[in-house]
């Protein structure tokens, strides 16, 4: 390494080198050393050594040390915290997701209206409404679902159109997200007639069965239930809310409030968990 | 236990050189006798052997620099200056303590001004220039001591040589460059 000045540094070096404990310095460390000889002596000369208490305990912590121990501290807690809140609901899969969500109810059935479709077989026109449920503890990836009193409507699963020889079914089994998300289709079938379907799609204008139809769709399930069964054998049963809107005007007005990012929803009732 | 003979040999043999570490450390001589006594009663009162006479002397250094350094917190946690009796006005201000001895006490005349630099650096960058350049001690030497890594020894000497030469630079320059220097900043 190199030196400032190694004159100046020689210099340095002599005069530290100077300094010499004095003679009176001497002789009192070592009155010092000899009176604690004695004081020992006298005191016990036959009892072994112990270790030596110290004569000015630490009364305080130095404050860096404190420092330093306080954010570890408060950096384990975080930690625990992290790992005890949410690891537990990650291992259980509950549906944090939709509990935490403000706005919404807890559970619901969420309609995704500018999806909805008329399909037209053979014998008839068929409305169909992509729905997506949201319930709570649900452990299972794939669930049955039971549509009871549905006044026509069917269930049939999400992505899929209906054919001619597609069973009008009201127990489907459907898999189930880890956040307890659903997703299937509704399926009714409609007054309009192949004629007019017909009409309507050759129409330059689009026909307005597709805004009425999938409100006739929900009002049908006025007063039905929903049971969700899982493999392990737990079941739940809901009733669709539409208590608060009890006309076609009010279901279509809530229908229409929905937009891309947030789709119109109705409560799930639960009646009964087994 | 060791025996006051032993400590009379150990005085002899390392007192001067604990004496100037307290003293490089702490700055005042008086201070640096009550360190060297407190060094050599911990050797009398403690029962560890050592396997030779530069073992003794390491332990001795690192027994007074952890005294200095105990010493210098408790001063910094005092809330009022220190009482000087002999002092004209009664008060001897902690921030000037260093400039009498080292003019008093050093024995050789002529330029102090680098144990005037050297007092004021941090703590830690003094203890291993005195280390290195008093008691000549290398810097695998200067590790065992003071029980740091060889990188954190070297880093601090470095450290300390470039606050000592701009230091040295500042008080060489001339009014004219300071003025040059501060309009630049």
């Amino acid at each position: 390494m190199k030196p400032v000045d190694n004159n100046r540094f020689e210099v340095y070096r002599r005069q530290g080198r100077s300094l010499h404990l004095s003679a009176n310095a001497r002789h009192r460390i070592l009155e010092a050393v000899r009176s604690c000889e004695t004081s020992k002596a006298g005191a016990s000369p036959s009892e072994p050594h112990r270790r030596r208490k110290a004569t000015s305990p630490r009364t305080h912590l130095s404050s860096a040390f404190a420092l330093k121990a306080a954010c570890l501290l408060i950096i384990i807690s975080v930690g625990l915290n992290t790992i005890f809140a949410i690891l537990p609901s990650r291992n259980l899969e509950t549906p944090q997701a939709i509990a935490t969500s403000p706005l919404r109810p807890y559970e619901r059935i969420e309609v995704h209206y500018l999806d909805s479709s008329i399909v037209a077989t053979s014998q008839e026109a068929l409305c169909v409404v992509p729905v997506t449920l949201y319930v709570s503890d649900l452990s299972s990836s794939q669930v049955t679902i039971n549509l009871q009193g549905s006044n026509g409507v069917y269930l049939i699963s999400s992505g899929s159109l209906p054919t001619e020889t597609t069973p009008h079914k009201t127990t489907l089994r459907v898999a189930c997200t880890i956040l307890g998300q659903i997703h299937l289709q509704l399926l009714c079938p409609t007054s309009i007639t192949r004629e007019q379907f017909d009409e309507g799609s050759r129409s330059t204008n689009s026909p307005n069965w597709t805004s009425t139809e999938p409100v006739k769709l929900i009002e049908r399930l006025r007063g039905s239930q929903l049971t969700i069964k899982e493999d392990g054998g737990d079941q739940a049963t809901f009733r669709i809310e539409l208590d608060d809107f009890p006309t076609l005007e009010a279901i279509a007005a809530q229908l229409r409030r929905g937009n891309d990012y947030i789709p119109p929803y109705f409560s799930l009732d639960r009646k009964d968990s087994l | 236990m060791k025996d006051s003979d032993f400590i009379e040999q150990a005085i002899s043999a390392h007192g001067d050189a604990v004496f100037r570490f307290a003293c490089s450390l702490l700055q005042s001589t008086q201070s640096a006798e009550d360190a060297t006594q407190e060094t050599f009663l911990k050797l009398f009162q403690s029962e560890k052997d050592f396997s030779s006479e530069s073992h003794l002397h390491y332990w001795l250094l690192a027994i007074t620099k952890n005294y200095c350094y105990d010493l210098l917190r408790r001063r910094r946690r005092l809330p009022v200056l220190l009482v000087d009796p002999t002092a004209e006005d009664g008060l001897e201000h902690p921030s000037t303590f260093g400039s009498p001895f080292i003019e008093e006490t050093l024995a050789i005349d002529g330029d102090h001004v680098l144990w005037r630099h050297v007092a004021k650096l941090p703590l830690r960058q003094r203890e291993v220039v005195h280390l290195r350049y008093v008691e000549d001690f290398t810097p695998r030497e200067i590790e065992s001591i003071l029980g740091i890594s060889g990188i954190n020894v070297r880093q601090r000497l470095s450290r300390a040589l470039k606050s000592l030469r701009r230091m040295i630079a500042q008080e060489s320059e001339t009014p004219q460059e300071v003025i040059n220097r501060e309009t630049r900043r």
